[in-house]
């Protein structure tokens, strides 16, 4: 079997061909076939690191570390009294002893590029979260820790649940199964996903991936089974096999944090000192923005400006509104060939010296403990925060607005460009945020989300806080005239779901019974579609369909007194305009994209 | 001379007696020119090895949960098929079967297909079965017992001359290899812990005086893991699930498992060790003890069968009274059992303890064992040419005389 490393083909070892290799009794080789599923997926994995790599095993059985041999890694064992290791495995082992030993000890200089721990965390006497805090300092920045560990949400305990059984594990009454593959450890918790993140998170790593995995063959070819108990076993591994939620193992792939991650933490003890990071307030403009009202209002911020620095893309040395001297707060200018979108925030990003960033734009009104609260809000285990997004009364607020263009009220899932934090350190490794698909001074409908998906995606905590709160002015169409803002918009309505499409959690925050974009848009489009019926069938009474609608816009079309009426007709043909062009583009986008959004 | 030696089990997957005794036999027999093959099974592949100048063929073995819980001995009757086959492509000169060999149709290819084969018993068995057990027995050219006790059994039960063929011991092999220290006394047990016969549980029983009287004493488990599907530790029956029969955590602390090692880590597991335990029941010889001799260590196990026959001496080693199951069980055994291992420990730290055991176990040395077996081998293919010579097999009485003559006394 070979598997694709980096673009490259790498040949796997055979566990197969390992057995018939390795000098062990038919007890412990059958052991050894039975974990081999196990022993494989773990190998998978650790082939993502080059040979020569430093592999840490903590209570290994004997094939994984062969394997490991095989394909010229650098081997360490930390080995428990109770497994079993081959003559020419012993050697490797660092560290013998009782597994709780083997993990209290300290750190010492040597760094490893992946440390395995088959079954280790749920039989540790130390809390996991001790455990995963010392491993940190043994990993290299690069590296990784997979996990192996038993799911709750397997086939297993869930079928002892149903037997009316214990789920929770007991050390003198469960006694485990001898074995001769992985060590007979004693099964001192339970934990799922979320348990094992949050440990991680505290302990200065991130759960990047985890994969539910078959660890074990149906049943030990050697130990005699009846009849019912063999097909109760065969049932139960088909199941498994063919349901991975059932799966009754998992391996977590756990990265190590940046330093900045967990440096900045309130609960660091390490860096008591550090109680007022270094702030960079990344500032992108707008055509119609006013970065000398945001400059003002940042100069009244509670956070002490000394603590604070303010970056503003600039292009062709454009004239600067305030002058540097005259505002408590260093501001930098940074040249940039665009001034807004991903390109600008990434330039600015790049140029702080801020462990935190604050991203805002040109039209936010940000009141006085915005900053204050921003850090704190990244000070627990979270690497990027997002808050309240009002309208200021300046705002043009049309019938109906896109996402991206309307006030966040609650959590929505969307990190607007106007108010978020973000660790720089974090953000910057992660890749910053996504320039592709920008054409010219137009930039793809939610590029602001890009970023905070994919600390998401890598095992990084980002929430939203409430407390955030920040008001923006969304402007009225600029001067371009019609075009601009119908084109504007229409592209905005046809990307919408694409992006549901992309990013599926969306859907459920975002729209309107998880179908229509608005709540106005499926009024809408139920006029459309009892205009249609009444018309296919003549029948007048489906036009009762578009009541709802009317009823909506009753506000802005009045109807009384008749002076209003022309008004009011204006009004009407304008909403009715943008609705077309709303129905017209998400009709299109979701044709395009495959994701119906209406 | 070729020579065969089907038997389900071999090393690297078995290492109790059986497969020891077949290697070392086999290494003996290549080392004198003869061509020597192994045919055994696996749990892997099958496949063609070399032992050294042995020729290893390892056919695949039939393992299923469900052939356990039925038929456990299919595994066998497939193995013996497999076998029969390649005995026949190959047509040994002579072929050494094993209790447990399975060639069940030995006779018939005897007959039919001039097969000579010896037959070694190398278990006790229950009288009167042995003729449903080891159809095979009664029809080959020469049968062997591993101890006299056992040997009169089979002339008794099958009406047979049986004669006696101990296990050898390698003395260039097993010697005294590192320096004991009489101050932390080892307590070997280097037997199978799966296996309830051969008495860890009792041994475990004892260690919680042996270890109050002699807290600086380690008990070590160095023994095998279990046979594959028939002796293992599936219901918690074995001394792998009884270490909570050592109730005081500091005795329990002070015991070592390391499983079955490698056969070039035990003469220093036997050299390190003060005395060497085998409170074992219905042990047909116990090579064990003899290695353990060999590397200067005395030894404790039953004053019956095999055991009885080589411990003769109580300068190097001490018997107890182990007859039958209810004695691996029994508070009093384990009392005797627990004061002959202290015993024995004294007995290691006395001056010249070495030296004695060694020469004792010189009774049984690969050459003068080994010679006699390659003269036994010879026998047989010589007396099947068309003029065969007389059968001349020793009786059990006459062998055990001619053992006892060797042992220094």
């Amino acid at each position: 079997m070979s598997i694709q490393v980096a673009g490259e083909k790498r040949e796997c070892v055979s566990i197969d061909d390992l057995l018939d290799r390795i000098a062990v009794t038919d007890r412990v080789y059958h052991d050894l076939k039975h974990t081999q599923p196990l022993a494989e997926a773990l190998v998978e994995r650790a082939m993502q690191f080059a040979p020569g790599s430093r592999v840490l095993v903590i209570a290994p059985n004997v094939t994984l570390p062969a394997a490991l041999l095989e394909l010229e890694y650098d081997v360490t064992l930390w080995h428990v009294q109770e497994g079993i290791l081959t003559p020419d495995l012993l050697p490797l082992a660092e560290r013998v002893g009782r597994l709780d030993d083997l993990v209290a000890q300290q750190a010492e200089t040597s760094r490893f590029d992946l440390i395995i721990l088959p079954f280790v965390l749920e039989a540790t006497s130390d809390h996991p979260l001790t455990v995963l805090t010392r491993l940190r300092q043994w990993v290299t920045p690069g590296g990784r820790i997979l996990v192996a560990y038993r799911r709750p949400g397997g086939i297993s305990l869930r079928l002892r649940g149903l037997a009316g059984q214990s789920t929770i594990p007991d050390v003198l009454q469960d006694a485990p199964a001898p074995s001769f593959s992985w060590p007979v450890l004693p099964q001192r918790r339970v934990f799922g996903t979320d348990e094992l993140k949050g440990w991680s998170q505290r302990a200065g790593l991130r759960l990047e991936t985890e994969t539910t995995v078959v660890d074990r063959r149906a049943a030990l070819s050697i130990n005699a089974l009846g009849m019912g108990d063999w097909l109760g076993a065969q049932t139960t591994h088909g199941i498994r096999r063919a349901f991975p939620p059932l799966r009754d193992c998992a391996i977590a792939e756990l990265a190590p944090m940046p330093k900045a991650a967990w440096r900045l933490r309130r609960d660091n003890e390490n860096e008591l000192h550090l109680d007022r990071p270094l702030v960079s307030v990344l500032v992108t403009r707008n055509e119609q923005g006013r970065l000398d009202s945001l400059l003002e209002r940042l100069a009244t911020q509670s956070y002490p400006a000394d603590s604070f620095e303010v970056l503003v893309p600039e292009r062709d040395g454009a004239s600067r509104p305030v002058a540097a001297g005259k505002l408590p707060f260093r501001v930098l200018y940074v040249p940039c060939a665009d001034l807004g979108g991903p390109v600008a925030a990434n330039a600015l990003m790049r140029a702080a010296a801020g462990d935190i960033v604050a991203l805002t734009d040109d039209l936010a009104f940000p009141p006085r403990g915005w900053l204050d609260i921003g850090v704190e809000g990244v000070s627990g285990m979270d690497v990027a925060v997002t808050g309240r997004l009002t309208a200021h009364g300046l705002s043009a607020l049309p019938f109906i607005a896109l996402p991206g263009a309307r006030p966040i009220p609650k959590d929505q899932d969307w990190f607007p460009a106007s108010n978020t934090f973000y660790i720089r350190e974090v953000a910057l490794e992660a890749g910053g945020f996504d320039e592709s698909g920008c054409t010219g001074s137009r930039y793809p409908l939610g590029w602001e989300n890009s970023l905070p998906d994919r600390l998401r995606a890598a095992g990084y905590s980002v929430r939203f806080e409430p407390l955030i709160q920040l008001e923006r002015r969304f402007p009225f169409p600029a001067p371009g005239g019609r075009r601009s803002w119908m084109s504007h918009e229409f592209f905005q309505a046809f990307e919408l779901p694409g992006l549901i499409s992309r990013k599926p959690r969306l859907r459920r925050n975002l729209l309107w019974r998880r179908l229509f974009a608005a709540r106005r848009t499926m009024q809408f489009d139920l006029l459309l579609a009892g205009l249609t019926l009444a018309a296919v069938f003549r029948q007048p009474f489906w036009l009762a369909l578009g009541l709802l609608w009317l009823f909506a816009i009753r506000r802005y079309v009045p109807y009384w007194p008749l002076s209003e009426l022309r008004t009011g007709i204006r009004n009407l043909r304008g909403i009715v305009f943008r609705h077309l062009i709303w129905t017209t583009g998400l009709v299109a986008g979701s044709v395009w994209s495959r994701r119906l959004v209406l | 001379m070729k020579v065969a030696f089907p038997y389900t089990g071999y090393w690297p997957y078995v290492r109790r007696g059986v497969e020891r005794c077949t290697h070392d036999l086999a290494t003996y027999l290549a080392s004198r020119g003869h061509q020597v093959h192994v045919i055994t099974s696996t749990p892997g592949r099958p496949r063609v090895a070399w032992d050294g100048d042995v020729k290893v063929t390892y056919v695949s073995q039939l393992n299923h949960p469900l052939m356990y819980r039925y038929t456990p001995m299919l595994r066998v009757d497939a193995f013996s098929l497999k076998a029969t086959r390649i005995i026949l492509r190959e047509k040994p000169d002579v072929a050494h079967l094993w209790a447990y060999s399975g060639i069940r149709w030995a006779s018939l290819l005897r007959r039919y297909a001039h097969f000579r084969y010896l037959f070694h018993v190398s278990v006790y068995w229950q009288m009167s079965l042995g003729r449903w057990w080891f159809p095979e027995l009664k029809g080959a050219n020469r049968v062997m017992a591993l101890n006299s006790d056992a040997a009169e059994k089979v002339t008794a039960e099958f009406k047979v001359p049986c004669g006696v063929l101990p296990p050898p011991v390698d003395l260039r092999v097993f010697r005294p290899t590192v320096p004991r220290d009489p101050s932390h006394p080892k307590v070997f047990f280097p037997v199978d812990l799966a296996d309830r016969r051969k008495g860890g549980s009792l041994l475990l029983r004892a260690w919680n005086r042996v270890h109050r009287e002699c807290p600086t004493a380690t008990l070590v488990l160095g023994g095998s893991l279990g046979v594959a599907g028939w002796l293992q530790d599936q219901r918690g029956s074995s001394a792998l699930s009884h270490l909570g029969l050592v109730k005081d955590p500091a005795a329990r602390a002070a015991i070592d498992l390391r499983g079955p090692g490698t056969l070039d880590s035990l003469p220093d597991w036997y050299s390190q060790a003060s005395v060497t335990v085998l409170p074992s029941i219905d042990e047909a010889f116990g090579m064990v003890l003899t290695e353990s001799l060999a590397c200067g260590t005395p030894v404790v196990a039953s004053e019956h069968c095999g055991p009885g026959e080589i411990i003769g001496d109580p300068s190097i080693g001490t018997t107890v009274d182990l007859r039958d199951d209810s004695d691996l069980v029994s508070s009093k055994r384990a009392d005797e059992l627990a004061t002959a291992i202290l015993r024995t420990i004294d007995l290691a730290r006395a001056p010249g303890s070495r030296e004695r055991c060694r020469d004792w176990a010189s009774a049984w040395s690969l050459d003068k064992v080994g010679l006699r077996y390659e003269r036994l081998l010879e026998e047989i293919v010589s007396e099947s040419r068309p003029e065969p010579a007389p059968m001349r097999v020793a009786e059990p009485k006459e062998l055990e005389v001619q053992v006892a003559s060797e042992a220094p006394r």
